[in-house]
């Protein structure tokens, strides 16, 4: 069931029509996470603006994607983790790979040490212990891309709650969820 | 090992701008932008969501009851100081504020229907329960409030958890307003 409303951008009015009109322009169609969104404008930009300052970032958009998946099956997002297998699996991304990042795991080292980095910060809420963060540095990766992953972590965060709020209906091809929650307090049931 | 604080003399090429921005907005650069900075990205993102908020549906006072009450329920200490500062600059009761920095419930029947649904997002990760969401309803916010909630959310969960792992000092601009939580209050 949906709780918010998903505009349909033919009809839409107001400063949603042009914000519409751009993410038409550069996905080809406006996926109903943005048609819940439209209904703020100021969350509509938002959401905008923040994934293009990570787009422009020094992560490749593959691991974006997985950090994505790791990021929505820890926080159960069904939708989530829906669109953002199918846009990984756009980019070439390996079926296996795209699965094994739903656990936080990667064959490459460095995108595991993200992926479990990620993880980490999500079901600690960012509180990081010591060796964690030592284990993040050991695998290569610098104090930028530590920052950089905890912004990806609160952007598919920002998703992940509209969507459970929203009761978005899922628009891409559906990946059911299967695994217990990584969080300890976890509503979904 | 510490993370570096940057000033926009420090930071990276593509950070500078914003840090730039900053100062002439605030006055300084707070050490959370000084923080955000060693990634040029991260430190866009922080400041392209709080341009977008200028068009949020919340008042300044409702914006900012928002941001302490998930500053204080994340145990952020940082983001609670800057925010007290900021909620005194809009003209936010006294009394509003002291309650929030005490994680008590406002009498202010509307805040305090802002602050449960804030609670109740942090809490059960976005699942909220029906009867959260009519509370906030009937106490008068719509879609629109909601989803701006969410994104003060989104921005103050970027913040706390940078905080969190970056350890980032209070700045003294902050510091008659420095904040110590009694106890964490999210499992």
């Amino acid at each position: 069931m949906n709780r918010i409303a998903h505009l349909d951008p033919q009809i839409t009015t107001g400063p949603a029509k042009a914000l519409f009109e751009g993410v038409q322009k550069k996905l080809g169609v406006v996926p109903n996470l943005f048609r819940v969104l439209g209904n703020a404008p100021a969350a509509l930009q938002g959401y905008l603006s923040f994934n293009t300052a990570l787009a422009d970032g020094s992560l490749s958009p593959k691991v974006r994607e997985l950090i994505a998946i790791a990021v929505a099956e820890a926080n159960q997002c069904a939708y989530c983790l829906s669109a953002h297998t199918f846009i990984g699996g756009k980019l070439g991304l390996a079926q296996q790979d795209l699965a094994d990042a739903r656990q936080a795991n990667a064959t490459d080292n460095r995108t595991d040490a993200i992926l479990k980095l990620a993880r980490h910060i999500v079901v600690q809420r960012g509180e990081l212990e010591a060796t964690e963060l030592e284990q993040a540095r050991t695998a290569g990766l610098t104090d930028g891309e530590i920052i950089e992953t905890a912004a990806h972590v609160a952007l598919n965060i920002f998703s992940n709650y509209i969507n459970h709020i929203a009761g978005t209906v899922i628009d891409f091809p559906e990946i059911t969820l299967t695994h217990g929650c990584a969080t300890s307090s976890c509503a979904c049931g | 090992m510490k993370f570096q604080i940057h000033t926009k003399d420090t930071a990276p090429e593509t950070s500078r701008a914003t840090l730039e921005s900053t100062a002439k907005k605030y006055g300084f650069v707070p050490n959370l932008y000084g923080v955000l900075a060693e990634s040029p990205a991260a430190v866009q993102a922080y400041a392209g969501i709080n341009k977008a908020l200028e068009q949020s549906a919340l008042s300044p006072v409702e914006q900012q009851v928002v941001a302490l009450t998930v500053s204080t329920t994340n145990d952020c200490a940082y983001c609670v100081g800057a925010h007290s500062t900021v909620a005194q600059m809009v003209s936010m009761p006294e009394a509003v504020l002291t309650a929030l920095r005490e994680q008590r419930s406002l009498s202010d029947r509307k805040l305090n229907a802002l602050r449960t649904l804030v609670m109740s997002i942090l809490r059960y990760r976005g699942w909220v329960p029906e009867d959260d969401l009519q509370h906030v309803v009937a106490a008068g916010y719509t879609q629109r409030h909601v989803l701006d909630v969410l994104t003060l959310v989104a921005l103050k969960t970027l913040s706390n958890y940078v905080n969190h792992i970056a350890h980032t000092p209070l700045d003294v601009q902050f510091a008659a307003q420095s904040w110590k939580s009694r106890t964490a209050t999210v499992a």
